[in-house]
């Protein structure tokens, strides 16, 4: 039946190959399976050859099945317009290695008469042999009947492969003197396990967990939630008690790693998504029978539960301090009271679920895409952004929210990082208070602010720092900003915000992995520069001679135009 | 004369306004500046190495490390006073000073990371980067952050190390010393 699946599988993917390439391709394929209930091993030797190809070719297999000792157990071959199999079969024997070999071949389903000079020297000279009679009688024998290999599959050197191959037909046209096209031949082999003991009768083997609302019952027949990648720890008992050893078969990828006595516990962690077969075979010592137990786990990723985002008004204060700044501020709220913005998300597995709750941890993670252009007497026009399109440029510039060090993952090492209890929820919250100085170091005369920002909520095991695996399963944007200007007349700021009300809003589930961001946030007072929108001038165009000329201090002025730093003198 | 009246009235009360918007702007400055010397004086400060545990599912104490893994120190605050304060986290680089020695030898910063502390020793904080409010409760330790050596050091070597960090928890303030505490990188 898996054969089967897999054999569709792979003539549906040939199938649709071709439309892409201009090469036309055959698909080989051997595989050798133990049937455990008939102590059978099969051999299944398969050649594919795709839509276009079939017009000119039928594919034609021989299969080979020998043991380890060279003997043949069985040979067969089959030919078919697009799918030739055979199947070899032998008896069973335990440990012992079985090897297909499967020749795979095209045989050309047309022949075209061409005409072969090389048959008859003389012929070189009937070319015109209208003209000269004698000619037809030397060349009557020179027209022969040739297998049309159109797409020139001939010319590929045949070789031996593993359990599968594609055989591309690359070379040009060619007429052959044969029908069968040999391709090469690939090969798959099996040892076949022990002998298996049977069932012992008075045995009963029982699976549990340790965590989960259920911890401890027997888990046999049901199917459980688990959370993704992080410890499902299991226990495996037999009844009545019985010297033995328990033998662990896991399906889907997971890590594990077996413990207790005779291997009744095991510590399972699956990284992948789906229902799996967990089954538990207990062996007596004395090897005489066995028993065993199974049940499905369903590997999750939780979902998020609730997202809710409180956003404060931007303002400007005279000597407001906010966020903890020197003097005049604008900002969002005005930290430590109010705060600019409030985040609180929880996320949620199923509450039957049986993987180890603490083990699973959800965090906070922000993009930021920064803007700030401001406008001073001593430096001019300048911008602090990674944007390379300017203020309406949402786009770009996106990095990983941090300071002068980097980018901080998690966003809130604290308290916006949480492990699930054991109701399989858990609660992160974590805020934020942007700001920006208006007459520190320098009085602006005008600040533009644009700062766009993604939240997202991160699902995760292991270190939050280094997780062992990561899943974006909220988010939310939010920006602040506006734009303010200084009135000297009344020393104060008019400020065209872009809130006028507290907001509160929520942020929403989603799969979709988080932006990328390959731009550098910049937040230190030295990274102010050319704007991107406006043209640097061509004797500076990275900014790196303005730059110097501010790091020289506010008694030097940066002039564009004559690309000079110029010494002002005066203090304000 | 009548208007000439007025005007000096109306002069008066627009002076009176400004002059107490003004004592109200530096009564508020000094205050906030008095809760803010504050925090220096009740807050103790206090740093631990650790290395994040999956078995306990969080950052433990651990003292040695091998060479390339993960460096994290705990910082813990503990709210001497008797009300719950304020304080504002997420730019490291004007906040933190660490000091670590290998050796008995200074371990001088990465260039970038000197680059970035001589900016905000100038111009302070800049609201730019995150400023995450930690609330911490009254006669309590709390931990605050988890500080990554390697981004201020780069890759650690083998080695004995100290470790002393310095916390600025505003502008101007002193830089609150913790107590030193060692670790071992070993190959």
């Amino acid at each position: 039946m898996k054969k089967l699946f897999c054999c569709a599988a792979l003539f549906f993917c040939l199938y649709s190959l071709p439309l892409q390439t201009n090469a036309q391709q055959t698909f080989g394929f051997s595989q050798v399976v133990y049937d455990d209930t008939s102590n059978t091993v099969f051999g299944f030797s398969t050649t594919i050859v795709d839509y276009v190809g079939a017009f000119h070719y039928s594919a034609y297999v021989e299969g080979y099945l020998y043991n380890q000792a060279g003997d043949l157990l069985d040979s067969g071959y089959d030919e078919n317009y697009f799918f030739a199999e055979v199947v070899t079969i032998a008896p069973a024997f335990p440990i012992t290695q079985y090897t297909l070999y499967s020749d795979h071949y095209l045989v050309a389903r047309y022949f075209v008469t061409v005409d072969v000079r090389e048959c008859d020297p003389y012929c070189y000279y009937c070319f015109d042999y209208f003209l000269d009679p004698y000619c037809d009688y030397y060349c009557y024998g020179c027209y022969r009947n040739s297998w049309w290999d159109p797409w020139g599959f001939s010319f590929l050197g045949p070789g031996y492969y593993g359990p599968w191959w594609y055989f591309y037909g690359y070379g040009p046209p060619a007429n052959l003197e044969v029908e069968y096209i040999y391709l090469g031949t690939t090969s798959d082999s099996i040892i076949t396990p022990l002998p298996q003991p049977p069932q012992c009768g008075n045995l009963r083997v029982e699976v549990g967990s340790f965590y989960g609302t259920d911890a401890g019952s027997d888990l046999t027949g049901q199917t459980r939630p688990v959370l993704l990648g992080s410890v499902t720890a299991l226990a495996a008992q037999i009844i009545p008690n019985t010297a033995g050893a328990f033998r662990w078969s896991i399906a889907g990828a997971h890590q594990d790693s077996p413990s207790g006595s005779g291997n009744s516990a095991n510590d399972i962690r699956w990284t992948e998504e789906g229902t799996h077969r967990v089954t538990v075979t207990f062996v007596k010592s004395d090897g005489s029978c066995q028993a065993s137990t199974s049940f499905n786990v369903n590997a999750v990723v939780p979902q998020l539960g609730t997202y809710m985002v409180r956003q404060n008004v931007e303002q400007t204060r005279l000597n407001g301090n906010c966020s903890r700044l020197t003097g005049d501020t604008f900002s969002l709220g005005c930290f430590p009271s109010p705060l600019g913005i409030m985040f609180d998300a929880t996320a949620q597995a199923p509450a039957n679920s049986i993987s180890i709750p603490s083990d699973s941890n959800i965090k906070f993670v922000q993009l930021v895409s920064q803007y700030r252009r401001r406008y001073t007497t001593p430096y001019g026009l300048q911008c602090l952004t990674s944007r390379t399109g300017g203020i309406a440029d949402t786009v770009t510039g996106w990095a990983l929210d941090g300071d002068a060090l980097g980018g901080a993952d998690p966003y809130d090492s604290v308290h916006g990082v949480a492990h699930f209890t054991n109701s399989y929820i858990a609660t992160i919250a974590s805020n934020d208070s942007p700001a920006n100085p208006l007459n520190n170091p320098v009085q602006y005369q005008s600040l533009d602010v644009n700062d766009q920002f993604e939240m997202y909520v991160v699902y995760f095991v292991g270190d939050p720092s280094h997780p062992d695996l990561a899943r974006v399963i909220g988010k939310v944007s939010w920006y602040w900003g506006g734009y303010v200007i200084f009135v000297p007349d009344a020393s104060d700021y008019d400020l065209d915000p872009f809130h006028l009300f507290n907001t509160t809003f929520f942020g929403s589930p989603t799969n979709d992995p988080m932006r990328p961001y390959t731009g550098v946030a910049k937040v230190r007072e030295i990274d102010w520069a050319a704007c991107p929108e406006f043209n640097p001038p061509s004797c500076d165009p990275t900014g790196a001679q303005a730059e110097a000329c501010r790091n020289r201090g506010w008694r030097f002025e940066w002039n564009p135009d004559t690309c000079t730093c110029e010494y002002i003198g005066y203090e304000y | 004369m009548r208007s000439g009246v007025i005007l000096a009235v109306v002069t008066l009360l627009l002076f009176s306004v400004w002059a107490r918007t003004q004592k109200a702007v530096n009564g508020s400055q000094k205050g906030n500046d008095q809760s803010l010397e504050r925090l220096d004086r009740v807050m103790e400060v206090s740093i631990m190495p650790v290395g994040y545990s999956r078995k306990d599912g969080t950052y433990v104490l651990k003292q040695e490390f091998k060479t390339g893994e993960p460096i994290k120190v705990a910082l813990l605050i503990t709210n001497n006073s008797n009300e719950t304060l304020v304080i504002d986290k997420g730019d490291r680089s004007f906040h933190y000073r660490p000091r670590l020695s290998k050796d008995g030898k200074q371990v001088h910063y990465l260039k970038g990371v000197q680059k970035s502390i001589d900016s905000k020793d100038k111009y302070g904080p800049n609201g730019l980067s995150p400023v995450i409010a930690e609330s911490l409760e009254p006669n309590k330790q709390t931990c605050v952050d988890y500080i990554n050596l390697v981004e201020w050091y780069g890759p650690l070597e083998a080695g004995h190390y100290e470790l002393t960090l310095g916390h600025r928890f505003h502008q101007n303030g002193p830089h609150v010393q913790s107590n030193t505490t060692t670790f071992d990188v070993v190959p």
